[in-house]
């Protein structure tokens, strides 16, 4: 993306440029790069995935090969396709948003990025490796990943942590930049909402992406070093490895929908040309629903056997997160209400968001009711909640918020005719993908199973068809984006967006290698 | 407010990352006993102690300078480190909780239990506990199984099992006790330790006592129990 970078000399000039930047706006570039290029490595593992269950009868793989497809799918979507993308958003943005010269610590968001790369390289290697790849699923349940778990596993496990060293790092870049280096007169609470979100998400990831890694790193003593912390013969126990990993695993399901909350509710504003509706309750409403997260991790094990007054507890915990985002969603659509709306491709990805992770989160109401999840629990009930969240909900923010600030990167207009189309044909294939999943888990088909019986044969077609109708709309989105990027589109103004409010939209397009040299001064409410 | 360094290079951190990446590889590689695993591991550990000391020297008198984000960036760390540290700390929790308050059907180890005396046992209803035997895939063969016992709370009680070894090898394994319903599982006690280990010589039969203990908190609707034994072999 071209913003006045210094011209480097030659391909080696080219190679040292990225290689030892530390300027925010090319790791930004760097991470949504590496993000969407894992994107596309998981999509294509997700279309191996449906074409394997388009019809009963085993395709294409056979049932160990799932496995490690469905392991590496998830393991490469969550660690390495939305959280790179969302942090390649944080680069971007945060220290324009705030009237920062670049994030506090340069160096270590060098370190930061690089650390991804290297440690895919090692995830993607286990593919190939005497044993098979890692097969125990992204939640890696102990004993199958420690007792019977292939030796990749071990590779799996050191590239887990240096995946957790790379996002502790960025966090603690992150709020050390808004704490630090908000420009003279930007108090905490007239930090953009977007910033807020970063806020909150990055403390989230100091809480319990350690806690990863202590959980990974046990599971490695266990593996070759003699304990027995998840093995019974040994005095340990399995269902310590779920309450660890899911201590991590739900609050990281919200380090992954609290910035993409964000990206909304800068669009959301823009394009109903009014001010975000409860802007303080909206705060409040990301941090409560961060220290939510940490009280209700023990949902996803309603059938393990706890005991009735922790399921209950748990129930009721669930409940309750509901709450605070039940407060956004209300106030985005209370900010559209009698707003002078206008329908560009952000706004309909930001709307799309908005319904679609909605519906997702009804799902997850359903799926909190402690006696329903017995029904529901490891069913494709749930696959079809976590993807609505996920895919319906993340993927469909970020893609509005590429759209909405590519102009800003790039210096040029997307192609909205193209936008709108990626846009018409991933919604309707997202829930042609995945809707059905819901009626396949209540009509009883498990997760996580290469084949099944005939009784789910139609859905499983419907949904395969939309897999690589959704597949084929993100091609449509490269195509848009690479033609951007190469300067092919309308050449865009500083503020790009008429009502865009924002430090961000004060510098021109594309933005300047070096912005906000000189702080500028925060008069009014932004 | 400026950042510590207007326009750093990231020669360092690259390397540190390259650094890390041989440490990482090196280590599991000796770990699966390949060649050159050791190596690349101590190499990688000393380029990454050189690179850090460099990096941190180089941001010495920047850190001067700039004193706030030196402890926002160091406060950060710390809590980083608590948190990686809490996960032992849950563990740990997780084991008292277990024991403490039957999660999962465990049952607490409580030595020297005082035995009620003969009016509070005769005035209590009795219980009866049958017991569950699952011996996996430890290769003996059942003999004599525990037998239907009725128990009133405030008592002890032993559970025995027989088993024969029909194996050369001597073969040792850990007896794991949990509760049906997992609600009474904080009213029964062992007397001895939580997880008894037994070995079983070859070609002989033994049989395994596990001494327990019902207590006074059985509530009173519960008529019976089921006790399950999981036996878990040890290499």
């Amino acid at each position: 993306m071209s913003h006045e970078h210094p011209s480097p000399n030659g391909i080696l000039g080219h190679i040292q440029r990225w290689v030892f930047t530390t300027n925010h706006k090319d790791i930004g570039t760097l991470y949504l790069i590496f993000g969407f290029s894992m994107f596309f490595i998981a999509g294509f593992m997700s279309l191996m995935i449906r074409a394997q269950l388009v019809q009963p009868g085993m395709q294409l793989l056979d049932p160990a090969t799932y496995n490690v497809v469905i392991t590496m799918h998830g393991l490469t979507m969550i660690f390495g396709a939305l959280m790179p993308i969302l942090a390649g958003f944080a680069n971007w943005q945060i220290p324009l948003a705030i009237g920062a010269p670049d994030m506090a610590f340069p160096r270590l968001n060098n370190w930061s990025f690089w650390l991804l790369p290297f440690a895919f390289t090692i995830a993607m290697s286990t593919l190939f490796v005497e044993g098979g790849g890692p097969n125990a699923g992204w939640t890696l349940y102990a004993p199958l990943s420690t007792n019977y778990g292939p030796p990749s596993m071990d590779y799996l496990i050191v590239s887990i942590h240096m995946l957790g060293i790379s996002s502790i790092l960025a966090a603690i870049n992150i709020i050390a930049t808004l704490l630090n280096c908000r420009t003279p007169g930007m108090s905490l609470m007239k930090m953009p909402i977007f910033a807020w979100s970063w806020m909150v998400t990055a403390f989230l990831l100091i809480a319990v992406m350690p806690v990863l890694a202590g959980t990974v790193t046990m599971m490695l003593t266990d593996r070759h070093f003699g304990t027995s912390f998840f093995n019974v013969a040994g005095g340990g126990d399995p269902l310590l490895f779920q309450h660890l990993f899911w201590f991590f695993g739900h609050p990281e399901v919200y380090i992954l929908i609290l910035p993409a909350f964000g990206i909304i509710s800068e669009i959301v504003p823009t394009f109903s040309r009014k001010p975000l509706f409860g802007r303080t309750s909206m705060i409040y409403a990301i941090i409560c629903i961060a220290v939510l997260s940490f009280v209700v991790w023990a949902h996803h094990m309603f059938t393990a056997g706890m005991l009735l007054s922790t399921m209950i507890f748990f129930m009721y915990t669930t409940m309750l997160v509901s709450v605070p985002t039940g407060i956004k969603v209300f106030n985005w659509v209370a900010t559209m209400y009698k707003g002078a709306l206008t329908f560009e491709t952000p706004m309909l990805f930001a709307i799309g968001f908005i319904s679609m992770f909605t519906l997702g989160g009804l799902t997850g109401l359903m799926l909190a009711i402690a006696p329903a999840d017995f029904q529901y629990q490891d069913t494709y009930f749930v696959v079809g909640h976590f993807h609505y969240a996920l895919v319906a909900g993340t993927l469909l923010s970020m893609f509005a918020g590429i759209y909405y600030w590519v102009p800003k990167w790039t210096g040029y207009y997307y192609s909205e005719r193209l936008g709108k189309l990626h846009f018409w044909l991933s919604l309707i294939s997202v829930n042609i993908t995945f809707m059905p999943m819901h009626f396949l888990g209540l009509a009883g088909m498990p997760r996580r199973i290469p084949d099944y019986g005939l009784q789910f044969a139609d859905f499983n077609a419907w949904c395969t068809l939309g897999a690589f109708m959704f597949g084929f709309a993100q091609l449509i989105f490269a195509y848009n984006m690479i033609q951007t990027m190469r300067g092919k589109g309308q050449k865009a103004s500083g503020q790009v967006w008429e009502a865009a409010q924002g430090l961000e939209w004060s510098v021109e397009s594309p933005a300047p290698y070096h912005t906000f040299t000189t702080p500028p001064q925060i008069k009014s409410e932004t | 407010m400026k950042t510590a360094s207007s326009t750093p290079s990231g020669h360092i951190p690259f390397f540190v990352t390259l650094a890390l990446v041989a440490v990482a590889v090196g280590g599991i590689g000796s770990l699966h006993g390949q060649t050159g695993g050791m190596w690349l591991f101590g190499a990688g550990l000393i380029s990454l102690v050189c690179l850090c000391l460099c990096w941190a020297h180089q941001s010495r008198a920047l850190f001067a300078s700039h004193p706030r984000l030196a402890y926002a960036g160091l406060a950060l760390f710390l809590l980083a480190l608590v948190m990686f540290l809490f996960s032992g700390i849950l563990e740990r929790g997780y084991d008292v909780a277990t024991r403490n308050f039957g999660v999962n059907g465990k049952i607490d180890d409580h030595i020297n239990l005082p035995v009620a005396d003969q009016s509070t046992l005769a005035a209590s209803h009795p219980v009866s506990i049958q017991t569950v035997l699952h011996l996996g895939k430890v290769p003996i063969t059942l003999v004599k199984a525990p037998q239907i016992l009725n128990v009133r709370p405030g008592q002890n009680f032993d559970l025995s099992f027989s088993v024969k070894n029909r194996h050369t090898v001597p073969i040792k394994f850990r007896v794991l006790v949990s509760v049906v319903p997992a609600t009474s599982a904080t009213a029964i006690k062992a007397r001895q330790m939580r997880y008894p280990m037994s070995t079983v010589l070859g070609h002989t039969t033994r049989t395994i006592t596990l001494p327990l203990h019902l207590t006074q908190e059985i509530p009173k609707h519960t008529p019976s129990l089921i006790i399950g034994l999981a036996l878990f072999q040890i290499p």
